[in-house]
């Protein structure tokens, strides 16, 4: 069956080791550093890419966020997605409402013109606030079932085999198409974007659209560091010479006899 | 009154949802206000429910709910919370408990807070929630008449408190077919195969100065030595040396071992999240500025590759 997949993205900065806030701390200061998306939706780009290789079709990534997310589509575009749409706002806080949405009118606007979805796949969970709300919002604004966090999905005809791990064991799900489906880390192993796939992703086309946020019943404060858990690590040594403080180390935790 | 949704195995509560059970203590301390409960689950809850503070427990039996359906479960919520009006909707900050709040907030036209802290009740609600897998905490206030929270797990200790009675009244929601459109048909229980990430005393992490698959070896040699589980940062499952299920971090396993020997690996926030429960953390890195010795209690500074073959050698003479 020919898939037309919608796969939604978030750009954030790649913090690395530390956070740095801005001085009103409402914002991360991004300022020196690459960005990224999370694992989980890296996974649900490359869940998107195979199963249109598989099955045909379309598949098509979406962000909202400032312009330079253009970036992340780029990169999806890169991997092997076919086109992209691009939320533009210069509004880094949106909650998860206001995001859904923003997303849920935009895929009405884009079914009317292109058809339905039979697929949109979300992160289990965006890398920075982690909500994990926005996916089952929009599956709710759409009326279509859902599951979030997935760890497996087989396509059979029109229904969607669904894995997800719990702590009681792996879940089990059969879905009707058209699903809203987000997916955990672990799913696939995702590729790089190739040379080819980056000189391509250029000609892609990205579909700009202006979007503001409504009101809702939170209101973001700012962001504050967690107690500071910094510690002065006991230097055991330089080298194999080391090992043996290791050892007594290990003596000491009465992990060793 | 601030109503708790308390998620069971076998009739038996689980930790999260005592965790927020206690956590709702907190709240109603604030607000004079007192604890009610609802499970998908048997009447036979009310004894423990008690112990742990609710005053009244709201059971939910229908047979076809046994099973989970995210949107059921919502339904049934949404239904109660208009009979019984609470104040606050607060669930475990589970799989289960995060999608079925989200549901219940689409279904409310309700925001959501998710993976909460702390909470000052008042006019407006002043919320502090784990954002960043931990790494910073995010200040919100809700302006709302129902406060829907879920807590975020292992911030609050279970405890009991008992209340004197617990009265248990059944609650039947009225549902629809496509409530059930997304609806837990099986479970395959997981087999555990080796030393588990999430119970082992030791554990043995990877990071990206392992530099290959076989590179591995090494660690799993002094895996086997001290009887430690072995994993693998993002970067080490990304390039296909480890496979996922042993990966560390924010969208891995969250360990919390006695010793957590982290092996070439940089200490991103993301892999922080998911050892930070560690008791005693080992960093064996060539950077002495690695962002990982500052979360470290001790720190070699070498190659991995030659420090733990002296390690492993040093085992064997003592």
């Amino acid at each position: 069956m020919e898939m037309n997949i919608l796969v939604c993205i978030k750009q954030i900065p790649d913090v690395g080791g530390k956070i740095k806030l801005s001085d009103d701390g409402r914002d991360i200061d991004s300022r020196n550093l690459g960005s990224t998306i999370s694992p989980h939706e890296e996974c649900a780009v490359e869940e998107a890419i195979q199963l249109v290789k598989k099955e045909g079709g379309s598949a098509t990534v979406l962000t909202l966020g400032i312009a330079d997310s253009e970036n992340q589509l780029r990169e999806s575009l890169a991997r092997g997605m076919n086109k992209g749409v691009l939320l533009h706002t210069e509004n880094s806080n949106w909650n998860a409402s206001q995001i859904a949405h923003a997303i849920t009118d935009t895929i009405k606007k884009m079914e009317t013109d292109n058809g339905s979805f039979d697929l949109i796949l979300f992160g289990g969970e965006s890398a920075d606030r982690g909500n994990a709300q926005v996916g089952v919002l929009v599956a709710h604004a759409l009326d279509r079932p859902s599951v979030n966090g997935i760890n497996g999905l087989e396509i059979a005809g029109n229904i969607a085999l669904v894995k997800r791990d719990s702590d009681e064991g792996t879940e089990n799900y059969e879905l009707d198409l058209p699903a809203v489906l987000s997916v955990k880390d672990g799913m696939n192993l995702p590729r790089f974007p190739s040379l080819k796939g980056t000189v391509m992703a250029k000609k892609k086309p990205i579909q700009f659209i202006e979007v503001e946020p409504d009101d809702t019943g939170i209101g973001f404060l700012k962001f504050e560091h967690t107690p500071e858990q910094s510690k002065q690590a006991v230097i055991l040594g330089r080298g194999p010479e080391a090992a043996a403080n290791v050892v007594q180390v290990l003596k000491k935790l009465e992990l060793v006899r | 009154m601030i109503l708790v949704l308390v998620e069971h195995r076998d009739g038996q509560p689980d930790i999260p949802s005592l965790q927020t059970l206690s956590f709702a203590r907190t709240l109603a301390a604030q607000t004079d206000d007192s604890i009610e409960a609802v499970a998908f689950g048997p009447d036979s809850l009310a004894d423990i429910l008690r112990d742990y503070g609710v005053s009244r427990y709201h059971s939910i039996t229908d047979d076809q709910l046994m099973a989970y359906a995210c949107e059921a479960w919502a339904v049934s919520l949404k239904q109660l919370t208009d009979l019984c009006s609470p104040t606050v909707l607060l669930a475990p900050g589970s799989i289960k408990g995060n999608e079925v709040m989200a549901y219940v907030g689409a279904l409310s036209c309700l925001s959501v807070v998710t993976n909460v802290c702390h909470a000052n009740a008042g006019n407006q609600w002043r919320i502090t929630r784990s954002s960043w897998g931990g790494g910073l905490f995010e200040k919100v206030l809700i302006d709302q008449d129902l406060a829907l929270l879920t807590l975020a797990t292992n911030t609050v200790e279970a405890s009991e408190s008992a209340a004197d009675i617990c009265d248990t009244v059944s609650f039947t929601p009225a549902l629809e077919k496509k409530h059930f459109r997304a609806q837990v048909k099986s479970v395959e229980s997981s087999v555990d195969e080796g030393m588990s990430l999430k119970t082992a005393p030791i554990v043995i992490g990877g990071g990206r100065g392992v530099g290959s698959s076989e590179g591995f070896g090494v660690l799993e040699e002094l895996g086997e030595i001290l009887k430690a589980a072995v994993g693998g940062s993002r970067v080490t499952t990304n390039n296909g040396w480890r496979a996922h299920k042993h990966q560390i971090g924010l969208t891995g396993n969250h360990i919390s071992p006695k010793l957590y020997i982290a092996c070439g690996i940089s200490g991103a926030i993301q892999h922080m999240a998911g050892c930070k429960s560690s008791e005693n953390i080992l960093v064996i890195n060539t950077d002495e500025n690695a962002p990982m010795l500052s979360h470290a209690d001790y720190g070699v500074i070498g190659d991995l590759h030659e420090v733990v073959p002296a390690i492993i050698e040093e085992l064997k003479n003592s």
